[in-house]
C-alpha cells in the first residue's frame, strides 16, 4: 500500500514541480519581454522628449534672437547666446540617445538644419550689432532662411511621426506579450489547480489507507494484547535496563501483583536475592548482544509478591517497539512438574531404598535385553557399579556363561511367560550358591497391552533354603529312622506276644496286644509314607525303571493284599479285560500304588463286598481300575483328594487307619511313570480309582534290530491358538531335535493331520471355536488318529484332568503352563517312544544346543536322550535317574566335565562315560574319548554302540 | 551246609537284639549267637561256626559293612552268607548292600513271626 502511494506521490510532485517551473519560466519570460518593451517605449518617450526639448529650445533661442534684433540690448543678446548654447546642448543630448540609422539620419539632418538656421541667426545677430536693424531683417527675411525654417519643421514632424509610430508598435507588442503571459499563467494555474486537486485526492486516499492500516494494526495489536492477556503463560516485557514495562494477566497472577503493580518494577526483584547478581550479568550480556536474541528456555526459581517462591520455565527474546529494544520473557509455571519430578525422584529413591534393602537381586530388563533398573544387591552380586549395569546389555552384565544359561528363560519371559528357574552359582571364593530366579513379563499399557515391554527379574539366594531343605530332609530321615528303632522292638515284642511265643495270652490281654500291634503298624506305615513323601519332594526317590508285565505286578499286589482284605471281610477280584502289556515302571513303587488303592478300597468297602480290579487297554495305554462299593466320595471333597493329609472325613482317619499321604504319593509315582491317576465316584454307590500307564510297544525283533544311522526326526503337531506360545513350544522342541508344525485351531489341526503324519500332537484346551477336549474326542474316534499320542498343554491342565475323570481320552501327558522344557520334551518322548527306560538312555551333557540336536538325531533310533546344559543340571538329572551312558562335554559353563566323570566313577562303573569334547585329551575313567569336529557321525555312533555293548554284554 | 542252623547276629540295640533273637529261636528254631557290636562278633567269629551272618547296618564304631569286611578277613567266615537288617531299604541302598556281597536285606521293623521264614527263603535262594 505505502509503496504505490509513495510512487504516485513522487510522480505528482515531479509533475507539480515541472508545472511550477514551466509556469514560472513563462511568467519570467513574459515579464522580461514586458520590461524590454517598456524600455523601448521609454526610450521612445525619451527621444521624443529630447526632440521636443531641442525644438522648444530652438524656438526659445529664435524668439530671443528676434527680441535682440528688435531691442538690440546686450542683455537680450546674452539671453540669446545662453539659449543658443542650450539648443546645442539639447541637440547633442538628442544625438547621444540610442537610435536607429533612419532616425539617426533624420536627427543628423535636423541637427545640420538647426546648425544652419543657428548660423543664420548668428549672422543676423551680428548684423544687428554691427549695423542696424535692416540688415538684420534682411537676413532674417531671406528666402534661404525661410526654407531652412520649413526644412526644420518638416524634419521635426517626421521625427515626431516616427516616435509615435514606434510607441504604437511597442504598445502593440507589449499587449501581445501580456496576453500570452496571461494565457500561460492561466494554463499553469489551471494545471496547478488540477494537480493540487489530484494531490489532494491522492493524499486523502493515502490518509484513508493509512487510517485503515492503522486501524488494522491497532486491532491486531489489541488482538495480540488480548491473546497475551489471556495466555496461560505469563509474559513480561522489560526495557533494556530490566524494568518491567508490560505484564499480562497471567504474569500478574503468577507473581501475585494486582493491577499495574508490576509495571515499573525491576525484573530482578522477582528473583531470589542470590540470583539477582547473575541476572544482572545476564541482562548486561543480552544488552551487549546485537541481533536477534532467542534465549533457550530455562528453569528458575522466582518470588511472588508475598515472598513465596515457585518454579518457572522462562524463555527470553528481544522485541523492538517504537525504535526501542525490549526484552520479552515467556514464563510458565512449572512448579507442579518440578514437584512431580521431585516426587518421582523421591519415589524412585524410595523404591531404590526399598529394593536396596531387599536381600534379593532385583532388576528390570527391557525387550532389547538391556537392564533398566537394578538394586544394590544386584550390583554387589556381580561386583559392578551401577553405571556398568544400567543401560547395558544383560549379557554384558551377567557374563556370557551365565547368560547362555539364562537365554531360554529370557526368551520365555519376553514371549510373555513367567519363568521360574534355579541355578547354582560358584562365587569367586569357590563357594557354591543356589539361586532361584523369577522373570515376570511386563506388558505395555493401552494400545500396547498385548506387547511384552520387558521383564522383572527377581533372583534370590536360596542356598540357605536349600540347606534348610536339606536339613529338613535329613531331620525327617533321621527322626524316622530313630523312631523305627524303638518301633522295631515294640513291633517285634508285640508280634511275638500275639504269636504266642511268650505263651498263650488270656483273651483280654490278647485283644489289647492286637490293638497295640495294629497301631504300631499304622505308626510304621505313617513313618514310611512321610519318608516317601519327603523323598519324592526332594527328588531323592529312586526309581528302578524296568519294562514289566503289568498283569504280573497286579497279581503280586492282589496277593499281598488278600490278607488285609480278608481281615475286613472283603474279597478282591481281578476282572481282566486285557492279558497284559508292558509298562515301564519301578515294580516296588507300582505295587505300592496298587496296594494303596486296594487298601483304600478295602477300608471303605462294606463287609462281605467285593473290590473289583480291572485291567483294560485304552488307546495305547493300560488302565488299572479298582472299584469299591463303599459310600463314595463326597462332592465337596473331590477337588483335594490328592492333596497331602487329606481324607474325606477326618474322623475316618482314626477309623480307617489311613495316613492321608497315600494318594498323594501314588499320584507322584504314577506321574513319574508318565501315567495319570484319577477317580470317579457316586455317593452311596462306590468309587473307582484308576491309573493309566503308557503301554510299551516292542516292535518285532526290536531287540535284535541293528542300530540304524538313518536320521528319523520326530515330528509333532502343536495345536495352540496363541502364536507366541506355539513358537515357544516349537523352539523348545527344536532344541530337543523334534520337528513341529503349528495348527491354530481344531479344524486346522485336522487338516494338517490329514495331510501329514505326526508322531504326537500337543493340544491346548482353550482353542477358538472348538475346544481342545472336543478335538481330542474326535481324534480318538477316527481310526487314523485313534492311537496318536496326545499331550495336553494348557494353563488349565490340572482342571482339565479332573474334569475328564469320567472319560478316558488316553491323554499321554497333562502339562501345565507355563511350560517346563524338560517336562515337555520328556513327556513327548515318553508318549511317542513309550519307554525311554526300556531303551538305552543317554544323558548328553553339552551346553551347545546344536550339538545336542545333531547327536540326538544321529542316535535317536537306538537311544533315548536327555540333555543337561550344565554340570549342576547333569548332577540333578543323574541323581534322579539311571543312565546307560553319559556323553560328556568337558568345557561347560559351570565347570569341567572331568569333575562329573570323577563323581560318576566314585559311585561305580556305570553309567558308561564317553567324553565328547573339542579337545583331544586322555581322561582316565572315561570309556572313550571323541573329539568334536574330527569325529564323523558314524564314528560317534559306533563308539557309543561299542561302549554300550561292554555295558550290556 | 545245606541246612541253616546257626546264625551269627550282630545288633547294637539291646531290645531289638532280644526280640529278634527270641523270634529266630522260638519261631525259626535257629541257634542264635547274638553280639552287641561288630568287634565282639569278629572276635567270636572264628569259633562260632555260623551258617549265616545277620548284620545290623547302623552301629556305633564298627558298622555293618565294616563288620562284614572284617568278617570276610576271618577265614572261618570269609564265605559265610550275610544278610543285612536295616531300616534303609531304598532300592538303591539294597543294591549297594548287595554290591558289598550281601545276599539280601531284611527291612526293619520286621515282623517277628515271619522273619525266620524270610531268612530261610533267602538262604534257599542261594545257589550252591
Amino acid at each position: 500500500m505505502a509503496r504505490p502511494l509513495g510512487a504516485r506521490v513522487r510522480v505528482a510532485f515531479a509533475i507539480g514541480f515541472a508545472i511550477v517551473a514551466i509556469v514560472g519560466s513563462v511568467a519570467y519570460l513574459a515579464i522580461e519581454s514586458l520590461v524590454a518593451h517598456s524600455g523601448l517605449a521609454a526610450g521612445t518617450y525619451a527621444t521624443a522628449e529630447v526632440l521636443q526639448r531641442v525644438v522648444l529650445r530652438f524656438q526659445v533661442a529664435e524668439s530671443l534672437q528676434r527680441k535682440y534684433l528688435v531691442t538690440g540690448t546686450a542683455a537680450d543678446l546674452d539671453r540669446y547666446q545662453d539659449a543658443r548654447t542650450d539648443v546645442t546642448e539639447a541637440l547633442r543630448q538628442a544625438l547621444s540617445l540610442p537610435h536607429d540609422s533612419e532616425r539617426g539620419r533624420r536627427l543628423d539632418a535636423l541637427g545640420r538644419a538647426i546648425g544652419l538656421r543657428m548660423a543664420s541667426m548668428e549672422r543676423a545677430a551680428a548684423a544687428r550689432r554691427d549695423g542696424g536693424t535692416d540688415a538684420a531683417v534682411a537676413i532674417v527675411g531671406s528666402d534661404a532662411n525661410r526654407l531652412l525654417a520649413r526644412e526644420i519643421d518638416g524634419l521635426v514632424s517626421e521625427l515626431r511621426r516616427d516616435d509615435d509610430r514606434r510607441l504604437a508598435a511597442s504598445r502593440e507588442i507589449a499587449l501581445d506579450e501580456a496576453r500570452m503571459s496571461r494565457i500561460t499563467i492561466l494554463l499553469g494555474t489551471l494545471l496547478s489547480l488540477g494537480l493540487l486537486a489530484w494531490a489532494i485526492v491522492v493524499i486523502a486516499r493515502y490518509q484513508a489507507d493509512r487510517l485503515r492500516v492503522e486501524a488494522q494494526l491497532r486491532e491486531s495489536e489489541e488482538r495480540s494484547r488480548a491473546i497475551t492477556e489471556n495466555m496461560a503463560d505469563g509474559v513480561l516485557t522489560t526495557d533494556e535496563a530490566g524494568t518491567i514495562v508490560e505484564a499480562n494477566a497471567a504474569a500478574k497472577q503468577l507473581f501475585g501483583y494486582p493491577g499495574e503493580e508490576l509495571i515499573g518494577r525491576e525484573l530482578e526483584t522477582l528473583l531470589p536475592a542470590r540470583h539477582r547478581e547473575g541476572f544482572r550479568k545476564t541482562l548486561e550480556h543480552l544488552r551487549e548482544r546485537r541481533g536477534e536474541i532467542r534465549e533457550p528456555p530455562r528453569e528458575m526459581r522466582v518470588l511472588r509478591k508475598d515472598g513465596s517462591s515457585f518454579y518457572v520455565n522462562a524463555s527470553f527474546s528481544d522485541v523492538r517497539s517504537g525504535g526501542k529494544r525490549l526484552f520479552s520473557g515467556l514464563i510458565r509455571d512449572v512448579s507442579d512438574r518440578i514437584r512431580m519430578t521431585r516426587e518421582l525422584k523421591a519415589s524412585e529413591a524410595q523404591l531404590r531404598q526399598v529394593t536396596d534393602a531387599v536381600p534379593a537381586l532385583i532388576a528390570y530388563v527391557d525387550s532389547d535385553v538391556i537392564v533398566r533398573f537394578n538394586n544394590k544387591a544386584y550390583e554387589e552380586f556381580f561386583g559392578l557399579d551401577r553405571e556398568r549395569i544400567l543401560g547395558c546389555k544383560l549379557e554384558d552384565v551377567v557374563g556370557a556363561e551365565i547368560f547362555a544359561r539364562l537365554r531360554p528363560h529370557v526368551e520365555q519371559a519376553l514371549a510373555g511367560f513367567p519363568v521360574r528357574y534355579e541355578r547354582s552359582h560358584t562365587m569367586p571364593s569357590g563357594e557354591q550358591r543356589y539361586m532361584e530366579g523369577h522373570f515376570f513379563p511386563r506388558y505395555g499399557e493401552g494400545a500396547e497391552h498385548a506387547r511384552v515391554m520387558g521383564f522383572y527379574s527377581l533372583v534370590t539366594d536360596i542356598t540357605a533354603l536349600k540347606r534348610l531343605d536339606q536339613m529338613k530332609s535329613e531331620f525327617v530321615s533321621t527322626v524316622s529312622h530313630e523312631l523305627r528303632t524303638p518301633l522295631t522292638s515294640i513291633r517285634g515284642s508285640l508280634g511275638l506276644m500275639a504269636g504266642g511265643v511268650a505263651g498263650a495270652l488270656p483273651e483280654a490281654a490278647r485283644k489289647l496286644v492286637d490293638i497295640a500291634k495294629s497301631n504300631c503298624e499304622r505308626l510304621i506305615r505313617l513313618i514310611n509314607e512321610i519318608l516317601d513323601t519327603e523323598k519324592i519332594e526332594s527328588g531323592k526317590m529312586h526309581f528302578d525303571m524296568k519294562a514289566l508285565e503289568l498283569r504280573v505286578l497286579l497279581d503280586q499286589a492282589l496277593a499281598a493284599n488278600e490278607g488285609f482284605a480278608a481281615q475286613h471281610q472283603v474279597r478282591l477280584a481281578l476282572a481282566s479285560g486285557a492279558d497284559g502289556g508292558l509298562v515301564s515302571v519301578d515294580a516296588d513303587r507300582l505295587i505300592q500304588v496298587i496296594t494303596n488303592l486296594l487298601s483304600n478300597a478295602v477300608k471303605f468297602s462294606p463287609a462281605q463286598s467285593v473290590v473289583e480290579v480291572m485291567l483294560t487297554r485304552v488307546a495305547g495305554r493300560l488302565r488299572v481300575a479298582v472299584r469299591d462299593h463303599g459310600p463314595g466320595i463326597p462332592q465337596e471333597f473331590r477337588g483335594r483328594l490328592f492333596q497331602k493329609f487329606s481324607q474325606a472325613d477326618s474322623s475316618d482317619t482314626r477309623v480307617k487307619g489311613g495316613t492321608g499321604l497315600g494318594l498323594n504319593i501314588s499320584r507322584s509315582i504314577v506321574e513319574r511313570f508318565a501315567g495319570s491317576i484319577g477317580f470317579e465316584s457316586r455317593e452311596g454307590e462306590g468309587t473307582t480309582f484308576f491309573f493309566e500307564l503308557p503301554e510299551l510297544v516292542v516292535p518285532d525283533g526290536a531287540a535284535a534290530a541293528p542300530p540304524s544311522t538313518k536320521i528319523h526326526r520326530l515330528k509333532v503337531l502343536i495345536c495352540e491358538d496363541d502364536p507366541d506360545i506355539a513358537r515357544l513350544i516349537a523352539m523348545l522342541l527344536d532344541r530337543a531335535g523334534i520337528g513341529s508344525d503349528v495348527a491354530h485351531d481344531a479344524a486346522m489341526a485336522r487338516g494338517r493331520l490329514a495331510l501329514n503324519s505326526y508322531d504326537a500332537i500337543t493340544v491346548d484346551l482353550r482353542l477358538p471355536g472348538e475346544d481342545g477336549i472336543s478335538l481330542i474326542r474326535s481324534l480318538r474316534s477316527q481310526p487314523s488318529t485313534h492311537a496318536l499320542p496326545v499331550l495336553v498343554l494348557s494353563a488349565e491342565a490340572e482342571e482339565g484332568r479332573i474334569h475328564l475323570n469320567n472319560e478316558s481320552l488316553s491323554v499321554a501327558e497333562w502339562l501345565q503352563k507355563p511350560i517346563d522344557e524338560n517336562h515337555l520334551v520328556r513327556g513327548i518322548r515318553n508318549a511317542i517312544e513309550g519307554n525311554p527306560e526300556g531303551r538305552t538312555l543317554v544323558l548328553h551333557v553339552e551346553d551347545d544346543p546344536d550339538i545336542q540336536r545333531v547327536v540326538a538325531a544321529i542316535a535317536v533310533d537306538f537311544a533315548a536322550f536327555e540333555f543337561a546344559g550344565t554340570l549342576a543340571e547333569a548332577r540333578a538329572i543323574l541323581a534322579e535317574r539311571r543312565f546307560d551312558l553319559v556323553l560328556l562335554d568337558l568345557a561347560l559353563p559351570d565347570g569341567c566335565g572331568v569333575d562329573l566323570l570323577h563323581e560318576i566313577r566314585a559311585r561305580g562303573p556305570r553309567p558308561r562315560v564317553v567324553i565328547f569334547s573339542a579337545t583331544d585329551v586322555a581322561v582316565p575313567g572315561a570309556d572313550a574319548v571323541l573329539v568334536k569336529s574330527v569325529t564323523s557321525n558314524e564314528e560317534l555312533l559306533a563308539t557309543i554302540e561299542r561302549v554300550l555293548e561292554k555295558a550290556h554284554p | 551246609m545245606s541246612e541253616l542252623k546257626r546264625i551269627l547276629y550282630v545288633e547294637d540295640e539291646d531290645d531289638i537284639r532280644t526280640v529278634a533273637q527270641m523270634a529266630l529261636e522260638a519261631v525259626g528254631g535257629f541257634e542264635v549267637l547274638a553280639y552287641g557290636s561288630g568287634r565282639d562278633a569278629v572276635a567270636a567269629a572264628a569259633a562260632a561256626g555260623a551258617d549265616l551272618i545277620l548284620l545290623d547296618v547302623m552301629m556305633p564304631g564298627m558298622d555293618g559293612p565294616s563288620t562284614l569286611a572284617a568278617l570276610r578277613a576271618v577265614p572261618a567266615t570269609a564265605a559265610t552268607p550275610v544278610i543285612f537288617m536295616t531300616a534303609k531299604v531304598q532300592a538303591s541302598e539294597v543294591a549297594h548292600y548287595r554290591s558289598l556281597g550281601a545276599l539280601d536285606v531284611i527291612a526293619k521293623p520286621f515282623d517277628p513271626m515271619s522273619i525266620s521264614a524270610e531268612i530261610v527263603r533267602i538262604w534257599e535262594a542261594v545257589p550252591r
